[in-house]
């Protein structure tokens, strides 16, 4: 197959263009920095002829070069296949020459036959006329066959040798058919023989002669079969000699009027010849309506028989010949459209044949360079054959028309429609069943497309100054790139596109993506210099566009520097507004981002090019300087990690970290610091000493920027990772009480209880910072309620309180750590802790004002674990060395406590009178725990002498009974005297208590009386009610007594505000007494509870809802 | 305990008064989800506006009617359900506002202010429980809502689900350490679990972070109640009303200390003061009564009627109250000496009350003597006795 011209020239174009540049590249022009590199040449197209580029590129896309121009094969069914066809062609050409060698020999034969007849037979013999037809007919064909091999003979010799042609020598023949027509006039055949001399004598250049045959046919044999013939001969000798088209016509006419007796070919020809006539003789309409006709006459089934593959070729090339005529005629007059001659179709009754004529009227138009109406012929086609099989070319034919008269913008437009409807996918392609066609649509739209935006770009570079056409054609290859960028051949026209957008229109940023896209599809086909170089080239110019248009949008600063010098504007780089400089920044950063993704890909290719760390170091230094750091260190980090050992290496890393620490971007120092360790450039012990001490850094000042940011679980986080990490920092103590700090507001117990202990444990501990750390876990701790953690921590301080831990020993708060375990244990039921707690803040502190309520603590503490004993040894103790007033008080009144609860009645009643004793002589210095410790011992007093008094019973011995009621009496007197005495110190509750138990003693004294069994000496009623009597007479009295000191107790105590369990049982034991004044309190449903009824939350407001209709 | 925070947390409770102002209902420490909803009906939308503001105006009767019209003429108004049954639980009628906040509840489970509503209304129903069921479910959605989780505390501890209670107010406290509610909570938490060293230790933090924290007094109280020392309880609580004069919880225990202690005078004067911020609060209201009746004698009769009076209120809005019904029987039976009429409030007490109430036995022997009081023919007899003495004040 040929290669196509276009595509000849682009490689030629290509060769040339690669060696072009390889010659100025080669000398190892590189970009060397932003801003100061010089491109590759632009590749030129025009090395060959735009125009013949594009007009051949079409047809040849279109497919009509081969076959549809030339109209459709004549053999219909079956075709043997090419493969076997070749197979038979020397058996079926042996057997062509067997059957004409054959037929030849046989001709021969039937000549001497004949010619034997006539010679020997009458010439009056019936037969002979015969003979003679039949002998001119094979001299007729025999004298054909000697000129046809008599002209190839004289064909084959050389021009200036071939002398004259050789002619047609029909002579025996017309003799044999003169002599017929001569001698045999009855002969009844003679209409036969005069067609045929006739004829002959047509050929032989004689009209006259021919001429009057036909005369003597129409004349002498009006019903001859050849009638028609003859009227058909003679108009042809008219139309040919005279041009009298009206004298032509009539014999047409005449030929015609036997439309249904003669071949469809002659009807067909008379017709056409007729429709000449007509537009010869200017009746356009006519002619045009008997053009039409000619279809309908040569139609498959038109004639009233069936007719051979010869015949069906001449009517296939007769109506080839009116469709030309037809358009032709049509197209004479300017005036006319596709769209009016499908009209005048519709009004003849010719519409089937309308997509037959339009197509050739559309091919007419374009040959007569009417592109316009070539174009519309080409919309009436898809119009009314919108799915035909040829749908996509036609839209090809569209654009090529309009590319014919430059309207760029509906060549493209075109191509849209084009690339939308009719390739593979779009809704033409689904109304067709041949996927082949379809297929090959598709790849001729693929590749007129990319031919015509080939040949418009090769164009414009040869107009040079139409920035128009460039547009138009990088427009094309964008819409090229729409579809097919995934083509094989996608990639040159990304390189072609971006050649455009580079050298033409500026476009830097676009350039620079078409090039990096090219450079990525190329094929990495090996040894294939001039792909490599077109690679080389795409990147290479990539970069350089990257940079103008970095320069482009260098002017706007990053407000995300923290410091830095001010950039330099380098260009236009937008509006002042904060929404301009915002755009122009994000512009920047995407620029420079794909600037490092072309340099990456530049790197991949050519890794070993000496000059790439240096390249991507001045990169990022101009990043860098212009204020646009993310964008430096990214490619600072490419330039690490694909070249560590180089010198640049080395450089970026400082960069990088310095570029973080202007945008106070710790996490990255840390991150980047990390990884620059690992570098060789960075190998160096000062280096590595300067990395560790920048990770330190950096980590600390994360926790700051976190905490700051309100972030506490990361500041927390981040500070125990700086503590655990550098524990031989200086700031990695207070890492860990920051950690806790951090923690706590951040609410995550883990957290706090690590760095708790990491404050706390051997690196810390010897820290100033420790001690503070811990005392801010356990506080916080404490206030979460969790106690165990709290005296934990607490516990830990106090072991860490010794010389080895000065900062412990010293620090202010760790007495307080020390009491704090002591309360914590005791109040979580850990007796034992507590008590261990205790005796070493006893031991500690042993002169602190705290000691007497640890010792009490320890005290409830061996109490409530069940040891009264140790308990009261521990507050004998105690009382041997404090010396406050008001704590011995409290200390004597639990060790009476303890004794009572021991059974040692001795010891309580001693620790009692010495309290009695110290609270009188101090009386107004005593605090309230020291009075009411006072009240309290005297109280427990009087609760001995009730309990003296509750030990007497009145029954029993009779004989004793009155001093059992006399010393009962005395005890009641002595109870009510020292409860008076109770009442005396003044304290509320003890004096509350104290007035109920004299009501009381009075109460069940009177009770006691009353029930006790009367003595068995009473025997009957009266004595019983005697003895009742005597009692009454002491029990009223106490029962009055008991009223007295109930009702002035409770009264006292309303008075006073008391409202204690004992007002309660006082006025209980009024409603017991006297139901009548004090009635018992007997409603129900109130109870002390601890959580009440909550006011309601407020109500809401209408919701801000958007309102239906209504 | 030494070294406490001298940081003083002023906890801002959003427990303005239902009736004092609007809000959007926007959880305080917790960002609502916002849901799309459906445009609201104008109409709806309508009532809903003259329903609050009747409820400022104090008519709450017809702002419960227009909040009805509101959310029956569009069903997707949850802040009118909402609000309706806010004013549903202030008049009292609790199961009548449980169902508006449940349905309220159900169509926005983010809004904090109608899961703390609901909770509220099923707490004051008794049904902690449901009430701890439904919070929590709300706190797990939203782990930080630590009002709505304190909340849960008191909610878990009243439903007897203690050593819950502690986790959940220790999850408050790591959230809000030292938060004074939370100490409190978590307080009465252990002393519900008899831990009342704890207890202390705790209240007295909380008391310490804050000392203006009525919830940190109440605990100190209780736990001074506990530990025998009625005097110093009520002084705490005598604080707490002080520290927030709406903390009706003190007020009442005030008022319970007060009766037992036979000042019924001043007992008036609290329960007076409950039903002046929650005007419909029931037990203040039998807590009311007693403390009259406790004042009624021959020269001060109005004061059993006005007890009567309240106490029949107290039965026609929720005439299952066996408290009022019980109470109301003693003063019919004991002070106004018309046993015939309380004869049916005994026996409606005996079929309302549990089986095994304590009281039941009494009301029972009220009843006998009501019936043998009672002549065949239904007459109450006269009475034999004149009405006893009142104490003296």
């Amino acid at each position: 197959m040929r290669r196509p011209l276009l595509a000849r020239a682009v490689i030629a174009w290509l060769t040339f263009a690669v060696a072009s540049h390889a010659a100025s590249s080669g000398s190892g022009q590189r970009p060397a920095a932003a801003g100061e590199i010089v491109p590759a040449a632009e590749r030129v197209l025009e090395a060959t002829g735009w125009r013949e580029h594009r007009t051949r590129a079409t047809d040849k896309n279109l497919g009509v070069d081969e076959s549809t121009s030339a109209g459709r094969p004549s053999t219909l069914g079956p075709k043997i296949p090419d493969a076997m066809r070749a197979d038979l062609k020397p058996m079926l050409d042996a057997r062509v020459a067997t059957d004409l060698g054959q037929a030849k020999a046989l001709r021969g034969e039937a000549i001497d036959l004949l010619e034997r007849f006539i010679d020997e037979a009458p010439a009056s013999s019936r037969d002979m006329p015969e003979a003679l037809v039949r002998l001119g007919e094979l001299e007729w064909e025999l004298a054909r066959e000697d000129f046809t091999r008599r002209f190839q003979v004289w064909d084959k010799q050389p021009v200036d040798q071939r002398g004259p042609a050789p002619e047609l020598d029909e002579r025996r023949a017309r003799a044999l058919f003169g002599r017929v027509l001569r001698d045999y006039p009855s002969f009844d055949q003679t209409d036969l023989a005069l067609y045929v001399d006739g004829f002959l004598a047509y050929e032989q250049g004689n009209e006259e002669e021919a001429v009057d045959r036909f005369e003597r046919i129409l004349h002498d044999y009006p019903t001859s079969r050849f009638t028609a013939d003859a009227h058909m001969a003679k108009a042809e000798s008219i139309f040919n000699a005279s041009y009298d088209y009206s004298a032509a016509l009539t014999e047409y006419e005449k030929v015609l009027a036997f439309k249904d007796r003669i071949d469809p070919s002659l009807y067909g020809l008379a017709l056409f010849k007729s429709a000449w006539c007509y537009w010869r003789l200017g009746h356009n309409e006519e002619a045009t309506k008997r053009f039409v006709g000619v279809f309908a006459a040569t139609e498959a089934n038109a004639g009233p028989r069936p007719v051979g593959a010869s015949e069906r070729r001449q009517l296939d090339e007769l109506q080839t010949e009116a469709l030309k005529y037809v358009v032709q005629v049509f197209s004479e007059d300017e005036k006319n459209t596709a769209h009016d001659l499908y009209l005048f179709l519709s009004k003849i009754g010719g519409q089937r044949f309308s997509g037959k004529i339009v197509r050739a009227l559309a091919q007419q138009f374009y040959d007569q360079a009417h592109y316009e109406r070539g174009i519309e012929a080409y919309e009436l086609l898809l119009d009314l054959e919108p799915t035909s099989p040829e749908a996509g070319r036609w839209v090809l034919q569209i654009a090529s028309g309009y590319d014919a008269v430059e309207d760029w913008p509906h060549v493209r437009a075109t191509f849209e429609r084009a690339i939308a409807q009719y390739t593979t996918g779009g809704p033409w392609s689904r109304t067709q069943a041949d996927t082949a066609n379809v297929a090959a649509t598709t790849a001729s739209i693929e590749r007129s497309l990319r031919d015509e935006a080939t040949s418009l770009h090769a164009k414009a570079q040869h107009d040079k100054t139409s920035i128009a056409e460039f547009s138009g054609a990088a427009a094309m290859y964008d819409t090229y790139l729409s579809k097919f960028a995934r083509e094989p051949k996608a990639y040159q026209v990304h390189f072609d596109l971006a050649e455009i957008d580079f050298f033409r229109l500026d476009h830097n940023l676009d350039a620079a993506t078409h090039y990096v896209a090219a450079a990525r599809a190329i094929p990495s086909r090996e040894g294939d210099p001039a792909l490599a170089t077109m690679r080389h080239d795409a990147l290479y110019n990539a970069l350089v566009a990257l940079s103008r248009a970095m320069q482009s949008h260098a002017a706007i600063p990053n407000q995300s520097a923290a410091t830095g010098a001010a950039p330099v504007s380098m260009g236009s780089g937008g509006g002042d507004s904060a929404a301009d400089r915002n755009a122009g920044r994000e512009a920047f950063a995407r620029i420079s981002d794909a600037y490092a993704e072309a340099l990456d890909l530049y790197a991949q290719f050519y890794p070993h090019d000496p000059e790439l760390p240096a390249m991507f170091y001045r990169q990022g230094r101009y990043d860098f300087d212009n204020g646009h750091y993310d964008a430096a260190v990214k490619i600072w980090g490419m330039l690490v990690e694909k070249f560590p050992s180089s010198a640049p290496a080395r450089d970026a890393g400082d960069s990088i970290l310095e570029s973080f620490n202007r945008a106070q971007n710790y996490e990255n120092i840390e991150t980047w610091a990390r990884r620059l360790k690992a570098l060789p450039a960075f190998g160096a012990p000062k280096a590595q000493e300067r990395l560790d001490a920048l990770i330190v850094v950096a980590v600390f000042k994360q926790g700051e920027q976190k905490a700051q940011a309100g972030d506490h679980a990361a500041a927390a986080a981040a500070y125990l990772h700086a503590a655990s990490e550098f524990p031989g920092d200086a700031r990695a103590a207070q890492a860990c009480v920051n950690a806790e700090q951090e923690a706590k507001a951040a609410g995550d117990v883990r957290m706090l209880r690590e760095a708790a202990q990491l404050a706390m444990g051997a690196r810390y501990a010897g820290r100033p910072e420790s001690p503070v750390g811990a005392w801010i876990a356990t506080t916080t701790f404490q206030a979460m309620g969790l106690f165990a953690s709290a005296a934990d921590v607490a516990e830990s301080m106090t072991a860490l309180g010794d010389r080895q831990h000065p900062n412990y020993e010293k620090f202010e708060h760790e007495k307080d750590a020390a009491y704090n375990a002591v309360v914590l244990r005791e109040a979580m039921g850990e007796h034992a802790r507590a008590l261990a707690d205790g005796a070493k803040f006893v031991a500690t502190y042993s002169s602190a004002p705290e000691v007497d309520e640890v010792v009490f603590q320890m005290g409830r503490a061996q109490q409530d674990a069940g040891h009264p004993g140790d308990a009261a040894e521990l507050y004998r103790r105690f009382l041997s060395r404090t010396r406050s007033v008001d704590h011995r008080l409290q200390g004597l009144v639990l060790l009476a406590q303890v004794s009572l609860k021991l059974g040692d009645e001795h010891r309580a009643e001693n620790a009692l009178e010495e309290a009695i004793r110290l609270g009188k002589q101090h009386g107004h210095d005593l605090d309230a725990g020291g009075k009411t410790a006072v009240a309290h011992a005297r109280y427990m007093q009087g609760e001995r002498v009730v309990a003296s008094f509750d030990r007497i019973q009145i029954q029993g011995d009779v004989k004793q009974l009155k001093a059992r009621l006399k010393q009962k009496t005395q005890l009641l007197k002595s109870a009510a005297k020292v409860f008076l005495d109770c009442v005396g110190f003044g304290v509320a509750e003890w004096t509350t208590a104290a007035l109920y138990q004299i009501g009381r003693m009075y109460e069940t004294f009177a009770k006691a009386l009353r029930e006790s069994p009367p003595p068995p000496e009473i025997h009957n009623d009266d004595q019983r009610a005697d003895y009742q009597s005597q009692v009454e007479e002491f029990a009223v009295p106490m029962e009055e007594r008991s009223l007295d000191a109930y009702e002035n107790g409770w009264k006292k105590a309303i008075d006073l505000g008391i409202y204690n369990e004992w007002t309660a049982k006082m006025r209980e034991a009024l409603g017991r007494l006297n139901t009548e004044i004090y009635p018992p309190f007997r409603e129900t449903g109130f109870e002390i509870r601890s959580e009440g009824p909550m006011a309601m939350p407020a109500l809401m407001d209408v919701p801000d809802r958007p309102g239906a209709a209504p | 305990l030494k070294g406490r925070s001298k940081t003083v947390l002023v906890l801002v409770l959003t427990v303005t008064a239902a009736c004092g102002g609007a809000r959007t209902g926007t959880p305080a420490e917790h960002p609502s989800v916002v849901t799309r909803s459906a445009p609201a009906n104008p109409a709806a939308t309508a009532k809903m506006a003259q329903g609050i503001q009747s409820a400022k105006e104090g008519k709450l009767e017809l702002a419960t009617v227009l909040l009805r019209d509101a959310v029956t003429s569009d069903g997707n108004l949850w802040q009118a359900r909402y609000d309706l049954g806010v004013i549903l639980a202030n008049r009292g009628d609790l199961a009548g506002a449980e169902d508006e906040l449940a349905r309220a509840s159900a169509a926005s489970p983010d809004n904090q202010d109608v899961a703390m509503a609901l909770a509220e209304v099923r707490g004051r129903r008794g049904e902690y429980g449901t009430a701890a069921k439904g919070i929590g479910e709300f706190v797990a959605a939203h782990p930080s809502a630590t009002a709505a989780r304190t909340l849960y505390v008191g909610a878990l501890r009243e439903s007897g689900q203690i050593d819950e209670s502690i986790a959940q107010a220790t999850e408050v406290l790591v959230r809000k350490p030292g938060d004074p509610t939370a100490l409190a909570e978590l307080s009465l938490a252990h002393l519900a679990k008899g831990e009342k060293d704890a207890a202390a230790l705790l209240a007295k933090q909380a008391v310490d972070a804050n000392p203006n924290a009525a919830v940190a007094h109440r605990a100190t109280g209780l736990l001074d109640l506990a530990n025998g020392d009625d005097a110093a309880a009520f002084a705490e609580f005598r604080k707490a009303a002080q520290a927030d004069p709406r903390d009706t919880t003190s007020r009442s225990n005030m008022g319970v200390v007060l009766l037992r202690a036979g000042a019924c005078v001043l007992a008036e004067a609290q329960y007076r003061e409950i039903l002046r911020i929650l005007p419909d609060d029931q037990e203040a209201q039998v807590g009311l009564a007693a403390a009259l009746r406790g004042q009624g004698d021959a020269q001060h009769p109005q004061k059993y009627d006005e007890a009567r009076a309240v106490l029949e209120r107290v039965v026609d809005l929720d005439p299952h109250d066996t408290s009022a019904l019980f109470n109301l029987g003693v003063l019919y039976a004991d002070f106004l000496k018309r046993p015939a009429q309380s004869a049916p409030l005994f026996k409606r007490f005996l079929e309302e009350a549990a089986s095994d109430q304590p009281l039941r036995s009494d009301a029972e022997r009220y009843l006998s003597a009501a019936n043998a009081a009672t002549i065949p023919n239904g007459h109450p007899r006269l009475p034999s006795t004149q009405p006893g003495a009142t104490e003296q004040k």
